[in-house]
């Protein structure tokens, strides 16, 4: 199959029979539901602007595998500028949603699992290997979205995952049978699950003999007998879902989604599975996923940064304050700290290396150093961002007060809306409409719908911020800076 | 975006046009090559430049001056002729109109 174009896309999802349950109902057309739409627009753009001359170049790379053009969000990285023009294609599609567009985690997935299972199969003799390459070739030929599912629900956090008063708390092998193994848990906060075709799940945690079953990892089809999924709320969520939702929703076309996928017996065959209690390569490939995924935030949050700075620039334009040099130099820094963002994802991805089976991988510390940043950056932009914008971006009213025709009996005789646009003008030769419109989109990014992606995902996506900073503590070399200092000082002993 | 209503037609000069990524562009690329080609209707022919395709020239927009797309894979006989901000654009304008004169002269 040729590469997808966003309709046929779209129109593949409609084709599977993904159970999909929303406010404790099922939601059986959830490719047209109003408050999902949003986010399966934001994937189909990934499949549009493969075919645009203005962008293909980083949307479609040549595949190792099969030789052919690919979409980059199914391909494994072959050099370290595989790994650069990744984190480009990221910048890039935030930079056109202003929200998560959800692909990354497969294609993070794909990378991972190719050099783990080579090196899981190089001391267990297994197969997984071949197994994955014949995965991610189907994928890649029928130009697949893929959730690339880690999160265990993870129950008390101070318990390994067999200690768990209940089992189910993490994903588990509860059945191996001779053609397959049967599974049972769940993961959590899966990004774009629902708007996948396909589930490619990994462990979520390092884990000893005493878990080996839970070191699994497997793919299986997002409508598989026994998977089923309940959609993640979000902030002004319902918005999308009034009559004339419009301006109030503040990024009518595009959203982010999350959800929790839920695994009750699900049968796997043997040919799609990757990991099978080999539990001392589950702490590998969860170092690599959350590498790889914490370069990515070097990338997609800069694009989605780029948005907000814009819409800060101009609501600053819209209010007549462009001129304040206390404007300027806000706009200046949060430049700063998203270019900050932007250089740790490219430095990682240059100082990439081959793994054994071939792919790159990033640079492990500067990765985590781009997270840890990434979990303090944007709340600084958003700051900013709200400084710039004013208070009104929270206390406007509603598009439909804007609108009304409803005559308040006062002695001027106008109307809601009528009050509204004037006491809601800026400058002047600036709509109020277009105002409106810019401060709700603010709003969404800030605090909105938006937001899960923008902050909350900057905070925890990827991993929390001890996540990195213990792997900041392993990589960063201690040794070898003490032994600098002993040297430059003159001390040998 | 179009690029190939020219093709077919009869003209002395074919021009191979490439886009970078663009990842973060300084200003609008799409803008700059329509620009660019209202000014050679019928002169010139302008297809989207294919890898292991050969053009007699290679018109490449970049987003910005890192300009970081592996051109290797065109083939071109008169080289390239390169955009990579707004005030480039009238230059690459020159260039082109430089090459269709050298052609027809020769």
């Amino acid at each position: 199959m040729a590469l997808m174009t966003g309709s046929e896309y779209i129109e593949s999802l409609r084709k599977l029979g993904t159970k999909v349950y929303m406010f404790g109902e099922k939601v059986d057309n959830w490719v047209d539901h109003p408050m999902i739409r949003p986010s399966i627009n934001c994937v189909a753009i990934t499949y549009d602007l493969a075919h645009d001359p203005e962008y293909s170049d980083l949307m479609t790379v040549t595949s190792n595998l099969t030789g052919k053009k690919v979409n980059r969000f199914s391909h494994l990285h072959q050099s370290t500028e595989d790994l650069k023009n990744k984190v480009k294609m990221q910048r890039l599609l935030g930079q056109k949603t202003a929200s998560c567009f959800q692909r990354c985690v497969g294609m993070d997935a794909f990378n991972s699992l190719f050099s783990t299972t080579f090196e899981t199969d190089e001391k267990y003799g297994t197969s997984y290997h071949e197994n994955f390459k014949k995965y991610l070739t189907y994928v890649q030929e029928n130009d697949l979205t893929v959730d690339g599912a880690m999160t265990d629900p993870k129950g008390d956090r101070g318990l390994t995952p067999s200690k768990q008063k209940d089992p189910d708390l993490f994903l588990r092998i509860v059945e191996k049978r001779p053609d397959g193994i049967v599974v049972k848990g769940a993961k959590a906060h899966q990004t774009g699950s629902i708007n996948s075709h396909e589930h490619l799940v990994m462990p979520t945690i390092a884990m000893t003999e005493e878990d080996k079953s839970y070191a699994v990892s497997f793919a299986c089809p997002s409508d598989v007998e026994g998977l089923f999924m309940i959609y993640g709320r979000q902030s002004c969520d319902t918005r999308k879902i009034e009559d004339e939702a419009d301006i109030d929703v503040g990024n009518k076309q595009f959203g982010g989604q999350e959800a929790l996928v839920i695994f009750d017996n699900v049968f796997i065959p043997n040919d799609r599975v990757f990991l099978c209690e080999e539990w001392d390569f589950a702490g590998v490939l969860v170092e690599r996923f959350a590498g790889y995924h914490r370069q990515s935030y070097g990338g997609c949050k800069v694009g989605v940064g780029d948005a907000l700075i814009g819409a800060a620039a101009l609501i600053a334009d819209y209010n007549g304050a462009q001129k304040a040099s206390h404007v300027k130099d806000k706009l200046i820094e949060m430049t700063h700290l998203n270019e900050t963002l932007y250089c740790c994802g490219i430095a990682c991805s240059a100082e990439g290396y081959p793994t054994k089976a071939g792919n790159y991988q990033i640079d492990l510390l500067l990765a985590n150093v781009c997270k840890q940043n990434v979990t303090r950056f944007p709340y600084e932009i958003v700051r900013l961002a709200e400084d710039i914008a004013g208070g009104l971006m929270v206390t406007m009213p509603s598009a439909a007060d804007f609108r009304s025709k409803e005559k308040v009996p006062t002695a001027s005789g106008m109307t809601v809306g009528e009050w509204c646009n004037k006491f809601f003008q800026g400058d002047a030769s600036v709509s109020t409409e277009n105002r409106q419109r810019l401060l709700r989109f603010i709003e969404n990014l800030c605090l909105g719908a938006s937001a899960v992606g923008y902050r909350t995902e900057s905070m925890h996506g990827a991993g929390s911020p001890q996540a990195q900073r213990i792997m900041i503590a392993r990589q960063g070399n201690i040794n070898g800076k003490k032994a600098l200092a002993k040297s430059l000082a003159g001390i040998k002993d | 975006m179009t690029c190939n209503e020219d093709a077919g037609r009869t003209s002395p000069l074919l021009c191979g046009v490439k886009f970078c990524g663009g990842c973060n562009p300084h200003y609008s690329r799409g803008e700059a090559f329509r620009l660019i080609k209202s000014g050679f209707e019928g002169e010139m022919t302008f297809v989207f430049a294919e890898e292991g395709g050969t053009y007699d020239l290679l018109l490449y927009f970049a987003g910005c001056t890192s300009r970081c797309t592996d051109l290797s894979l065109f083939e071109t006989i008169g080289g390239v002729v390169g955009v990579h901000d707004e005030d480039g654009i009238a230059g690459a304008a020159d260039k082109l109109r430089e090459h269709l004169r050298r052609k027809a002269e020769s």
